[in-house]
């Protein structure tokens, strides 16, 4: 087809009415002019014929039978709530389980350019681990070319005067941890190198935006105010926003900076602990920087380390890279733990199967009874094709409502279930994204499969003509 | 499809643009035309002249005004336009290929 052609039909579409009175008063002259206009044959016909050309034909059927199927449905509205409840209830289970999964495991972290942000993991022949000896990781950023920064992370928790009797979950972090994952402070400031890293800094503390709320009542002069965490002053500088991820799923109270650790925890020699893999090691690469040239980069390092520490570092150990658009996954642990949930996902999807044979059911009675109507369109000059699309259409039509109601019930309940785990932190958003969509369309394919082309192709077997 | 008496299939297009090229004509004129010009063996069916003289608009062959008829009655007048002429020649030209091909097949039977 021809840009012109496709723009004459286009512009046949738009004014259609018009062409089409034209045409039937230029066919009405035409049998004027004839010696017997009674061979002019059936006019509606040939015009008919004549508007096929413009190649709209099966669209118009597609609309009129669209048209057809709303009314249908509406008239049967016990039919139609029941088959649409049936529906948002088997695609909600499986929508549930699908954002679950989405959010968690499939969904970039987000956080700013997920792609270069990296976290390593220490691995040998032997043993792996996720976490690196702090001191390890001072000395490989030291000693690469492959990192444009480093962030370190370890968990902990702190008691707290106003309530001693609970301790808190906090989190030291390295000074650049919110600027690199490109997060602002809802108050105050976010920590920074410059600050919070320079020798004799006071020690500082960041709140979370859920604890501001809940614990600090929501105080507007909390910046500046000191908090008493193990028995030591510290100065809130900021309120961290509801909706940051602490990477990897996790949802700490209190922020301190890790350069601070030993005046939080007296004792615990951690900046030194050359032993322990006490914590986690993410790093922003130098752009252009591949996965495996970072691995690769920080080889050197990791030698010089088992020079430096023979009975601690081994020569054949190396980092594993994994980045936060991959959610730190690596592919070997990402493939187990996708066939865990494409085994769960199975289940749910036996449910929506289970669902549809029920409702396939209700859908042949609803057409055994409408066997009648069939018939007359049949006799009317339908083909079978064009009865059996009108039940496919219907059924889509209720599959097309079932899957709006799918997603509205998967987000609901997944947003209920999070709430409930303390698993999950709160600020995951399961809002539906590309992936939902598309996995509610796959949800609707196979429902539609399941209860509308068996019953259409049944009731289509039948002779129609006969059972007049 | 109604039966056209004496066309050859897949001429219709062709004849209608070769007699559309001495002048613009309405429907029935176009008709009356090709059953005149052939000596009264070819006769066009209105149930398949239409939907020809649609494909025509569809293909930019043609172009349809209104104009008033010699009897006073608003007729719709087609004419070929370039590339209808173009489509003319390639038609025609094909079409000669095809008989003298199937006259020589005949001819030596």
């Amino acid at each position: 087809m021809t840009i012109g052609e496709l723009w004459r039909r286009l512009r046949y579409l738009a004014s259609r009415r018009r062409i089409e009175r034209e045409l039937a008063e230029e066919m009405a002259v035409h049998r004027g002019m004839m010696t017997d206009p009674r061979r002019f044959g059936n006019m509606l016909k040939l015009r008919e014929d004549a508007r096929d050309v413009w190649g709209w034909g099966p669209l118009d059927g597609a609309w009129q039978d669209l048209r057809h199927a709303l009314r249908a449905l509406r008239k049967s509205p016990s039919f139609s709530i029941t088959s649409i409840a049936i529906l948002t209830l088997g695609i909600g289970v499986n929508m549930t389980f699908f954002n679950l999964i989405n959010v968690t495991m499939l969904q970039p972290v987000p956080i700013a350019d997920p792609a270069t942000l990296v976290r390593f993991e220490r691995h040998g022949p032997t043993f792996s681990s996720s976490g690196v000896p702090f001191p390890a990781i001072r000395f490989i950023r030291e000693h690469n070319d492959v990192f444009a920064s480093v962030l370190t992370r370890h968990g902990s928790d702190v008691v707290w005067d106003q309530d001693p009797a609970s301790r808190i979950s906090v989190a030291y972090v390295s000074a650049n941890w919110f600027d690199e994952l490109g997060f602002d402070a809802a108050l105050g400031r976010t920590f920074s190198e410059r600050i919070d890293e320079r020798p004799g800094a006071e020690p500082a503390v960041m709140v979370s935006e859920r604890f501001w709320r809940t614990t600090l009542g929501s105080d507007p002069t909390v910046v500046g105010r000191t908090l008493r965490l193990n028995d030591r002053p510290a100065i809130v500088v900021g309120v961290v926003p509801d909706g940051f991820p602490d990477l990897d799923l996790r949802d700490p109270q209190l922020w301190l900076p890790i350069a601070e650790i030993d005046y939080f925890e007296p004792g615990s020699g951690f900046k030194e602990a050359w032993h322990s893999n006490n914590t986690e090691m993410y790093a922003r690469l130098r752009p252009g920087v591949t996965l495996a040239a970072a691995a690769e980069g920080v080889r050197p390092a990791l030698s010089a380390l088992a020079r430096l520490h023979p009975s601690l570092y081994k020569d054949d150990e190396w980092l594993e890279p994994a980045t936060a658009e991959e959610r730190f996954l690596h592919r070997r642990d990402r493939r187990k733990v996708m066939r865990i949930a494409a085994l769960f996902g199975g289940l749910t999807l036996l449910v929506l199967l289970v669902a549809c044979a029920n409702l396939a059911n209700l859908v042949l009675s609803h057409a055994i009874g409408r066997l009648r109507e069939f018939s007359v369109r049949c006799a009317l000059g339908a083909s079978r094709w064009r009865v059996l699309r009108h039940i496919v259409i219907e059924c889509g039509i209720l599959a097309a409502i079932g899957a709006a109601g799918g997603i509205a019930a998967g987000y609901a309940s997944a947003r209920l279930f999070a709430s409930f785990t303390t698993e999950l932190p709160p600020y995951l958003d399961f809002a539906p994204d590309r992936r939902v969509l598309g996995a509610a369309m796959a949800a609707v394919f196979v429902a539609m499969l399941a209860f509308g082309v068996v019953p259409a192709w049944m009731v289509s077997r039948r002779d129609l003509i006969r059972a007049i | 499809m109604p039966r056209d008496t004496g066309l050859p299939p897949g001429t219709l297009v062709m004849l209608i643009l070769r007699v559309l090229q001495s002048g613009p004509l309405h429907g029935y004129a176009i008709a009356q035309r090709i059953h005149q010009l052939s000596r009264e063996e070819l006769q066009v069916e209105e149930g398949s002249l239409y939907p020809a003289l649609q494909k025509l608009l569809l293909k930019g062959w043609v172009r349809g005004d209104w104009a008033q008829s010699d009897t006073g009655r608003r007729v719709r007048v087609y004419r070929v336009t370039p590339a209808g002429r173009k489509q003319l020649d390639l038609e025609v030209a094909e079409f000669r290929r095809t008989t003298r091909a199937i006259e020589l097949l005949i001819g030596t039977g």
